[in-house]
Parts: structure tokens; sequence; C-alpha cells
């Protein structure tokens, strides 16, 4: 249904059909009701074609017997002829007459006594006068006893029936009417009546040539048919059979009884009734006793009328057809033309629902820049109501704001060049309310020329606030990021502060150390180079060739780095030496097994003569001089080297590369270089056992790393303040290279695994550590497109650090 | 009866420096001896005792693997009641020298870097003191 409801095509066309087919079966009707109406008229008129027929008959037959009559009444009252001459003479006249006339059969004068006087009778076109002897006495006949009661000029005329011949109906039929009137002698006395049996078939022959489109029937008073719809219903009833019309039908006969003329259409077939009153024809001056009547039924099967209306219905039926082809046609044109005057109507309503709802403010402004039309939220923005603007120039918004000039100039150049203009004024409103309106200007042309300007606006007054309010928020919140920022790498540094404020003592310790042993050595080495200087002129004096020989074989045999031995050895070198002293007797022997120990001279039988010589002591005393002299710039090199070590670490650690610049490097370095800031923590106990695979160098944020490693170990070291083993590995895995340091401290607790990674996490006591270290390492793991893996129990922690081999690639 | 310095220190440098010093100036009368551990310092002092040598000073450092340098001279204290006992420290254990010092008799915290004739006349004003 929803096809024929949106299709107005269908519609139209339904619409059109219903009406046309209204129209058409109102006209149809019409052409039926006419048609219906003609072949009514048709049976009224034959009705009266008939009747006039009858008419004429029976005023000839009138007339006849008025003429027989006077000429009865002329040869009776004539002296001059006898009464046999009379009657010779009237019948011959007669003959005559009713041979010419042919429709008499029967020509008779009758004494008032009742026997024929004169009787002409007429058959198949033959005359005969009836001999005297022939003649008959009639007076028992109802036509003599009607005719009885006639006045003079009055005429009688029967029943319409079947002449008797011998009271049997003639064969063949001989329908028949007797008229009788009476004839006067000269003093106005009846002496006889003239009767003639008129031929029925002549009238009835004659009505029945005019019945041609419409049959007609003759009915006589009790309706049975003189004229009928067959044959068989003809004269039935002088047979005793009493078909009748009113019979057959008898709604019609109610509907015409007592009436002079009806038409009825009943039963299929029209029917048109007239009454005629023959005696009334013939003799007007007659009381009404002797009325008789005959009925006319003209009548037409509507058969026949449907028969010439559909032949009219298909004489038009090409008509129709092209009648029904226009309809589709125009109902196709119209439901388009519809389709685009309802879809201008909808957009014409769509327009001005706009125009009425929208939110921003519309004015149209004509040609002449008069305002003509605002709508609400026009009034609504600038408070000026319609009746407030019509007619006047729109620049009355602008109230005491103008513009700069630039802005109209641009304004109009935009609107006369391209037709249109978007932008921002800052208007005026009626109650002098400053506001800023984003206004459109469009305009409306017709061949080229502007008819109207259409301006949209709308207050953005608030929205440009919201806007700089937004902007000072974004800024205020992009400089809070950057405060932010700056306090997370100041809180990063003060995590490294702390770090490193634990790491100071033993930091300290390991720049202290160095610096008092350099600082010792180098006196050292002021003292036994002065002391060199005097001894050694002193010692050529006092050894002989060979002993210098000796000693200068001696000086030579001492290594110069003696670090080889350590503090250990040196003191197990020094006990043996001391034995073999004993052994030789040598008093001093610790003494001398001292210096030989420090020389790293073991075979001292071979020196025998420089350690029994008398100046011993100061022989060997020169030579560890001149050695410590060596030997302690050796040791502030160490010492410098060791202090160089722990500051570079140091450094290294301290600085921190905002810019993040990544460097192609060992893992190892920066662990190494962790390992050596908390060389004098891990002393505490902490067995560090390595175990660096030869793995290549790799692009890393070695000191972010660093912070890694730094936090993984002090931790490692928090974990075992009794001690413990520290291990470190480093190994290669899949597209990774793994940094595991593990611990046997006391382990995390299962319940705070998970948060370990938390920023300002911290187990430890307040001022310790911020909390903030493994937050650290996450970030700087996730940064080398790492991973984590902690593994932690009651034995130990186990911290994997998973280093993408593609950082930077 | 010789006499005997002991020197303790983790760092070789720091005992090379300790002995060239100690040498230069005691040399003559007493034996410098050195360890790099507080562990090897109470062998030490066990083997010379044996030797019948007498320690009379000790110079330790504090921070050291194992053995913390407070906690050896109060071991050293209960063997040795008159030594000398000097604490030689990159940091001092505020903690530590309390302990140094009531429990070992500490002589002196001596910090590092340390001035070598400071240290000497420390070590010269004991023995006299001792001496008498």
């Amino acid at each position: 249904m929803h096809f024929f409801k949106n299709n107005p095509f269908i519609k139209i066309l339904s619409f059109l059909f219903l009406v046309s087919t209204l129209v058409l079966s109102i006209y149809l009707y019409g052409v039926f009701q006419k048609i219906e109406n003609k072949y009514k008229i048709d049976t009224l008129k034959q009705n009266e074609l008939e009747y006039r027929i009858i008419h004429r008959n029976l005023i000839n037959t009138k007339k006849d017997i008025e003429y027989i009559s006077k000429l009865y009444k002329f040869f009776n009252d004539n002296n001059n002829y006898t009464n046999s001459e009379k009657l010779k003479l009237f019948s011959g006249n007669i003959k005559r007459l009713i041979e010419s006339k042919k429709v008499y059969s029967q020509v008779r004068f009758i004494g008032i006594d009742g026997y024929e006087i004169a009787r002409i009778d007429y058959k198949d076109g033959k005359s005969k006068v009836i001999d005297e002897k022939n003649l008959q006495n009639k007076y028992s006949r109802y036509y003599f006893k009607e005719s009885l009661n006639l006045k003079d000029g009055e005429i009688y005329i029967s029943k319409f029936d079947l002449n008797k011949e011998n009271a049997k109906v003639e064969i063949p039929y001989n329908p028949t009417l007797r008229l009788s009137t009476p004839v006067t002698d000269r003093d106005n006395k009846i002496i006889g009546y003239v009767v003639i049996n008129y031929l029925g078939s002549d009238i009835l022959t004659e009505l029945n040539l005019y019945a041609k489109d419409i049959d007609t029937l003759l009915l006589n008073k009790d309706t049975h048919y003189l004229v009928g719809f067959t044959p068989e219903d003809e004269w039935s009833f002088m047979f005793g059979d009493d078909t009748s019309f009113k019979k057959s039908y008898p709604y019609i006969w109610d509907s015409f009884k007592n009436k002079q003329i009806s038409s009825i259409n009943h039963n299929g077939i029209q029917f048109s009734l007239l009454s005629i009153n023959p005696v009334e024809i013939v003799s007007p001056n007659r009381n009404a006793k002797s009325r008789r009547e005959w009925i006319l039924v003209s009548y037409v099967e509507n058969e026949k009328i449907y028969g010439e209306f559909y032949k009219y219905i298909d004489s038009i039926k090409i008509l129709i057809g092209i009648f029904g082809l226009l309809i589709v046609i125009f109902s196709y044109l119209l439901a388009t033309y519809m389709k685009k005057m309802n879809l201008a109507n909808i957009r014409m309503e769509i327009a001005d629902e706009v125009f009425k709802n929208t939110i921003e403010g519309i004015m149209v402004v004509d040609a002449n820049t008069k305002i003509i039309q605002v709508n609400k939220a026009f009034t609504d923005i600038t408070g000026y109501s319609e009746t407030n603007v019509y007619g006047k120039k729109p620049n009355l918004l602008k109230g005491e704001f103008v513009e700069e000039s630039d802005t109209y100039k641009n304004m109009w150049k935009s609107i006369t060049e391209k037709g249109h203009w978007n932008g921002e004024l800052t208007n005026q409103t009626r109650f002098g309310e400053k506001y800023i309106s984003k206004l459109s200007i469009g305009v409306v042309k017709e061949s080229g020329k502007i008819l109207y300007y259409i301006g949209v606006f709308s207050n953005v007054t608030k929205q440009i606030e919201d806007k700089r309010e937004l902007e000072r928020t974004a800024l205020a919140l992009k400089n809070s990021l950057e405060d932010l920022q700056k306090a997370q790498n100041k809180l990063i540094e003060s995590e490294k502060l702390t770090a490193l404020g634990e790491l100071i003592a033993g930091i300290s310790h390991e720049i202290n150390s160095p610096l008092g042993a350099i600082k010792s050595s180098s006196e050292n080495v002021i003292d036994s180079v002065s002391r060199v200087i005097k001894e050694v002129p002193k010692l050529a004096s006092l050894l002989n060739d060979d002993e210098k020989i000796l000693f200068e074989k001696l000086k030579s045999s001492i290594p110069l780095e003696s670090s080889f031995l350590s503090i250990k050895e040196q003191r197990e070198l020094r006990k043996k030496i001391k034995l073999q002293l004993d052994e030789l007797g040598v008093e001093s022997s610790r003494y001398f097994a001292d210096k030989f120990s420090q020389f790293n001279v073991e075979n001292i039988v071979e020196y025998k003569s420089l350690i029994l010589h008398k100046d011993a002591k100061f022989i060997i005393n020169t030579l560890f001089d001149e050695y410590s002299t060596i030997s302690n710039m050796y040791n502030i090199k160490r010492s410098i080297d060791r202090a160089s070590k722990t500051i570079f670490a140091l450094k290294k650690f301290a600085h921190f590369d905002h810019d993040r610049e990544g460097v192609i490097e060992k893992i190892e370095d920066s662990i190494t270089n962790v390992l050596v800031l908390f060389n004098h923590n891990l002393k505490q106990g902490i067995e560090v056992v390595r175990k660096f695979d030869d793995v290549e160098p790799l692009y890393c944020y070695s000191d972010e790393l660093s912070q890694v490693w730094m936090n993984l170990v002090s931790n490692s070291i928090h974990a075992m303040p009794n001690g413990g083993i520290l291990a470190i590995a480093i190994y290669d895995e899949n597209e990774y290279q793994v940094v595991s340091i593990s611990d046997t401290g006391h382990g995390i607790p299962k319940d705070i695994q998970q948060k370990v990674f938390e920023p300002f996490f911290t187990t430890k006591k307040s001022g310790e550590g911020s909390g903030i270290g493994l937050d650290i390492v996450k970030k700087v793991v996730d940064a080398h497109g790492g991973k984590i893996e902690l593994h932690s129990d009651t034995n130990g922690t186990e911290f994997k650090i998973y280093i993408s081999k593609n950082v930077g690639k | 009866m010789m006499s005997a310095i002991l020197c303790v220190d983790d760092e070789e440098f720091v005992l090379k420096a300790l002995y060239q010093d100690l040498s230069n100036h005691f040399g003559e009368e007493y034996i410098i001896e050195l360890a790099q551990s507080a562990a090897d310092g109470l062998e030490i002092l066990d083997e010379i005792q044996e030797d019948n040598i007498e320690v009379v000073v000790i110079i330790s450092d504090w921070m050291m693997p194992g053995m913390k340098g407070d906690e050896f001279l109060v071991e050293a204290h209960k063997k040795f009641p008159k030594v000398i006992k000097i604490l030689l420290t990159g940091q001092a254990d505020k903690d530590a020298i309390q302990n140094a010092k009531e429990n070992a008799d500490l002589k002196q915290a001596v910090f590092k870097p340390w001035d070598s004739v400071e240290l000497i006349e420390l070590i010269k004003s004991n023995l006299k003191e001792l001496n008498e």
C-alpha cells in the first residue's frame, strides 16, 4: 500500500479514473435514459399514430353510415318512386359504395320491427343485393336491441369481435365492427336503422402496418387481445379462453387503470398505454352509459434499448480509449508537475522553518540595502524587533562600534565579486550591549542583478571568550606540563642525588684514599730524591769495584713495577729472605729482609758481600731510596688512575643527557662503571660474580642505562645487609641482550612484587630513597624497547633486563 | 725486643704510601707490617707476637671488605690494650669512631687524604707518651 500512497501518478490516475468513470457513467446513464426516453416517446407516439388511424377509419365509417342513412331517408321521403324502386335505387347505390370502399362486408336497413328491409353483402371484391325472400328478422340480435335506444343522429358501435355465422365463428376469422344509426321520416320519426358491418381486419391490418420498430397491441375493455403479442393470443376470448393483458401484466394494468394514458417500464419492457373510446369518436353526444373502451398498448422490449445503447457505446469505444489514454498521460504529466511543485513546496517549507526556527539571526536586505525581513533569532540576538528594522539599513546593528574601514571595503568587494562574504563584526544590541557577530552574507541574483542580500549571523561572543579562555587554559596546561616535566627531571635528579648521597661515604673514601696515597707518596719522593742526591756520591767512596758491579746488578734486577706481588706475597717473600739472612748470620735480618722483599729479590746469597758490608745498611738504604723514588711515582700514578676512574664513573653517573642522544656502546661498560661507584659499598661482605658474555656493542642511552644498573645494584646491596653474592650476567637472547642482576638477599614479598614498578612506591625509610627508582628503570627499559622480568623469593631476587638490539635502527 | 707498626687497608697503594712514609721515619727501630684486610691484620698480630715482636701502633682503614676498621680495632684492643690505635678513614662514620673510642681506646681518627707530617707527628708523640 505504501507504493500507492506515495506514488502521485497512481493517486492522480486513480482519482481521474474514478471521476471520469463517474462522469462517463452519468453520461452513459443519460444516453441510456435518452434512448429509453426516446423509446418511451416512440411508444407514446406510436399509440398516437395508431389512435389516429383508428380515429380516421372510424370517422370515415361514421360519414359513410351517415351518408347511407341520409341516402335511405332521401329515397324514403321521395314520393316519386315506388317502394320497390326506392329499395332498388338504394341498394344499387350502396352496392357501388361498398364495392368502392371495400371495407364493409354488409350494409342493411332494418325496420323498427326488426325485419331486414334491404341488405347488401360484400365479399371478395363483389357486392350482392340480397333477395327479399332471404331477408330475416333480426329483432332479437344484440345490435338491433342496442340500436333501438338510439336517438336520431346517434350512432351505435358494437364490440370488436369475430363475425359469427349461424352461432359459429366464421373461419377465416372475420373481425367485425357493427355500426348502426336510426333513419327518420319527414316527421322525424324513426322508421328503421342502417346497420353496417365494418371489416375490422382492415383497421387491424393498417395498425400492424405502422408497427415497425415498436409493436402495438389492441385490447378490448376486458384487455383481451384483439392484436396480441402472438396470433395465438388474438381473439382467444371468443373461444372461452380468458388470456388477457391484465392477467399477464397486472402491475402495469393496475398503474394504468382509470387513466387515459400511461407509460411504464416493467419486466424488461417499455409499455405505453392509451385508452380509446370509439363511441365518443363516432357519436360524441351519446350518454356515458354507451361508453366502450379499447386500449392501445405500444411496447418495446428493453433489449432493444440496450441493443441501441450498446451500439452507441460501441460507436464511442475508440473515443473512450483515447480519453483513457489522455487521462493516463495527463495523470503522468500532472504527477510530474505536482512532484516538482511538491518538492518546491517542501523546499519552501523547509526554508521557511529554517528561517523561523534557526538559532542564527537572518536578515533579508533588498537591492537598496533596506531590511525587508528578519527572523526571531535576529530579534533574540540584536534586540531589534521586526518593526524596529523594517526599511532600515543593516548598519544600524553596528551601534557605536565601527570596524576598520578595510573590513567593510573587503566585505563589499567580496559580495560583489564572489557573491558571498564571511567574517566577524563587533556589533551592539538595541540595549547597548556589545557582541561579536559571526556573519555570513550571500546574495540572490536574477539575470546577474542582485535582488536580495541574505545575512546569517550568530552571536559568538561567548565562543570567542571561551576560545580565549581555552587558549589561556591550554597555555597554562602547557606550562604546567613543562613544570611537571621539569619537576620530574628534578625528581629524577633528586633520586640520583639520594643515591649519590648514599654513595658519598664510599665515594669520598674512594677519592680520599688515593688522594692520601698521592700526597704521602709525593712527599716521600721528595724525601727519597733529596736523600739519594746526598747518598750516591758517598756510596761511591764506600764500595770497591766488585761491590760497585754487584750493586749495579742488584739495582738492575729490581723490577720497577713491583705491583705484581701482593702485600701478602711480599710478606711471605720477606719471611723467606729473613730465614736466608738468619742462616747467613746477618744481623738486622728483619731489616734487610724487609728491603729485599720490597725489591722483590729473592736470591740474596748472590748479594751476600753487600749485605755483609760494614756499611750495608747505608748501601741498601741508598738503593731503597732510589727504588722508592720510582716506586712512589708508580704509586702516585696508580692512585691517580684509581681516583680518575672514580671521578669518571661519578661524572658519568651524575651526567644526565636530556637530549637523549644514543651511543653505540657495550652494555658491559655502563655496568662496570656503576660497579666502580659501588666498589666501596660492595666491600661490605658482598661478592660480585660477573659473567659477561662477549656481546656486540649496541645502540643505547648509556646514561640512562647507568641509572638502571645503579638502581638495581643499589637495591641488591640494600637487600644484603649481611653480605651475599651479587651475580651479574650479560648474554644474548634472540633480539635482546639480557642483563641479569641477582642477589642472595631477603627477596621482595610476593604481595608487593607488582607494585615495585609504580612511581613513589618504596619500602625504604624516608630519606633513603624517593621510591621513583624502579619506575625510572621501567621507563628507561621501555625506551630501549625492552622488558623486565622479576623473580623473587626469600632466597633472593633476580631482575632480568631485556634490551632490544633494534633500538635506534 | 723488636717493635712493629701495623697498617691495615684494603687498598694496596695506601699501604705502599704508608709503608714508604713509616719506613722513612720509623724504619730503623720499627718493623712495618702491612695487611690488606682486618682478618690479615689479626693474623699478623698473632704471628708477630709469636716472633716476640711487640706491636705498638695500629693504623687501620675503616671501610674494608669483611670486618670494618672499628671492629678490627676492638678485637685488637682485647689482645693488645696498650697498642696505639689510629683510624685512617676516607669517610667518617660517627658511630664507628664512637665505637672505636669507647671499645678500642682509639687515639685519633685521621681522615684521608692524610698529611704525612701530621700522621708521623701523631705516631711519634704517642710513642713518646707510651715510652714514658
